[in-house]
């Protein structure tokens, strides 16, 4: 394919949505909604898995964007999920967009979902990796073995999402690597890593997020009525894994796929048989 | 590839240890045969033609009736383990070295007791509306051996959802299981269907200790396949069989019933190509890096 780079070649744009402007790479074959791609607490734009990036654009647009505050965006990261949603319903609306996919993973499915309940006639299909529903199970706190890793002294990004986002064995963690290499494969107009705030927000931010409200603990969910892929690894510690069958339990139109010997970042150890699948839910 | 389609394959018989088991054959030869374990009160016209059809495209198909059900000899037995040992025989009879244990409901229990005893029998698994031995609530109180009595009733109640598209569904299954017309198989006898229900009763019931330590000494690649609403197998037990196997993944269809894969088919079918083209799920680091820069 002639575009099989585009994740690593297009170049990052900017877009005001009101006095800030949010960072943001567009690529892909016009003509289909685009897949608007959500990151990771703390992640930037960098750390979509090309595989899954340049396989979309082969179909449809792609746009990959960072939170304020995160990488070249400006603004400071907000400290709620309705928040962060409120400015990627702005940045939608800025960019003309009347239809778009949601592609979130972590705290990005959760902005996904806020932007869903917000905005949904924004929203055509949603993808939700790693993720869970406001008021899971678990996602009142990080759990020690997260703080742990989180909180290692001396060690790198790369070390953490290794530890974070992938299984205990030798073939989750081979396939980690593999991920990091492929998102360090962009050399140019690559954005800068988060600073403090953004960790130090989007902690906040989950913190609200994960609160357990005193009725209708998923009452929001029934309200998420497009049509949803929940993935995620066997072995999540940061989301833990039963929030995504919760997901698929208690969402309208939600299909699942849990894989074996994985975590948090399944999506990127399966990435290939993930492109798949997400094909065959297209056209199924 | 054979000609044969499920409409068309001739049911055959092979015998071993003096039961003779009625069984079809189809699909793509040379390939590991699917070997497909039917639900409980079922026999061979019980699969969707649709699916059979679909995995013949890619693999050889081999439909089997378990001892005593439908067309086949002998007598059911009461327990899912001997309900393997005539599964093994009949493999053996055929000279199979290795199959792919494709196991619907109590055919799924079957599926798993299979590849716990003979691992090197079984490539891949493919359980589909099922759960593990003593699951949640696998109690199969709202069962009876006369469940035949309306069939479309059973079915429409028990393998699809309330919705009006899943008992749209339902009806458009229902009547593709009339599209083979000659040679069907003979219906399920009520002696055998009391001791299937004794069958899966028994393998609901939850053990004193051990609960599902059985589950991680079966290490093939698995693919569970559930409906979010499954009534029969409810669907936290593929969850748990997703959490309890070392190397399975779980598919979960939405707004559907114990017949979800049935009600979708064409993402199942999909999804099931995927699985077995892909055996160990894993992607070689190198090939990983060559597709993304390529």
């Amino acid at each position: 394919m002639s575009n099989i780079n585009l994740n690593e070649t297009t170049p990052t744009q900017f877009q005001d949505i009101g006095g800030v402007s949010l960072a943001y790479r567009h690529f892909g074959k016009e003509g289909a909604p685009p897949a608007v791609c959500l990151q990771h607490f703390t992640g930037t734009m960098n750390n979509f898995d090309p595989i899954h990036t340049n396989r979309l654009a082969q179909d449809r647009p792609v746009i990959l964007v960072d939170y304020q505050g995160v990488g070249r965006s400006g603004g400071k990261t907000p400290d709620s999920m309705p928040a962060i949603a409120a400015d990627i319903i702005a940045f939608v609306k800025a960019l003309g967009l009347k239809k778009i996919d949601l592609f979130g993973f972590s705290i990005g499915g959760m902005v996904a979902q806020q932007v869903a309940l917000d905005a949904p006639e924004l929203v055509r299909r949603i993808l939700l990796a790693g993720n869970g529903p406001s008021a899971g199970e678990g996602m009142q706190e990080f759990s020690p073995e997260v703080l742990e890793i989180v909180n290692r002294p001396n060690s790198t990004n790369q070390e953490r999402s290794l530890d974070l986002f992938f299984a205990k064995s030798p073939t989750s963690y081979a396939a980690g690597k593999a991920w990091l290499k492929r998102i360090a494969a962009r050399k140019l107009d690559r954005e800068p890593e988060a600073k403090p705030q953004v960790a130090e927000a989007q902690l906040v931010a989950l913190a609200k997020w994960g609160a357990i409200p005193a009725t209708d603990r998923y009452g929001d969910l029934k309200n998420i009525k497009q049509r949803t892929l929940v993935v995620n690894g066997k072995n999540d510690i940061m989301v833990p894994t039963i929030n995504s069958y919760i997901l698929q339990q208690q969402l309208p139109d939600a299909r699942l796929i849990l894989y074996p010997d994985s975590g948090h970042g399944s999506q990127f150890q399966f990435s290939e048989e993930f492109a798949a699948l997400r094909y065959a839910f297209d056209v199924a | 590839m054979s000609n044969y389609t499920h409409e068309t394959v001739p049911t055959q018989f092979v015998e071993a240890n003096g039961i003779r088991y009625a069984y079809r054959r189809f699909g793509k030869r040379g390939t590991i045969p699917l070997l497909l374990l039917g639900y409980f009160n079922s026999n061979l016209d019980g699969w969707d033609p649709d699916v059979t059809n679909g995995l013949a495209a890619d693999h050889e198909v081999i439909l089997l009736d378990n001892a005593g059900d439908g067309a086949s000899g002998g007598k059911t037995p009461p327990t899912v383990v001997e309900m393997t040992k005539h599964c093994v025989a009949f493999c053996r009879a055929l000279s199979l070295k290795q199959i792919h244990a494709v196991g619907f409901s109590l055919g799924g229990m079957i599926a798993q007791q299979f590849a716990l005893e003979h691992p090197q029998l079984v490539g891949q698994l493919i359980l589909l509306g099922t759960g593990p031995r003593g699951g949640e609530g696998m109690t199969f109180t709202e069962l009876s051996a006369e469940e035949q009595a309306d069939p479309v009733a059973f079915l429409l109640g028990a393998f699809f959802s309330p919705s009006e598209a899943s008992q749209a569904a339902g009806r458009e299954y229902i009547k593709r299981l009339e599209s083979r017309k000659s040679d069907r198989d003979l219906p399920v006898s009520r002696e055998s269907a009391v001791a299937q229900l004794a069958a899966i009763r028994e393998w609901g019931t939850i053990p004193a200790t051990g609960r599902y330590a059985t589950l991680k000494s079966i290490t093939h690649p698995t693919l569970i396949v559930h409906g979010n609403k499954d009534i029969v197998v409810i669907p936290i037990n593929a969850f748990i069989l997703a959490e309890h196997l070392p190397n399975a993944q779980l598919i979960m269809y939405p707004d559907s019933s114990h017949g979800a894969f049935y009600q979708h088919r064409k993402a199942f079918l999909e999804h099931v190509k995927i699985f077995l083209s892909d055996g160990d799920s894993v992607v070689p680091e190198q090939d990983s890096i060559k597709s993304s820069v390529a």
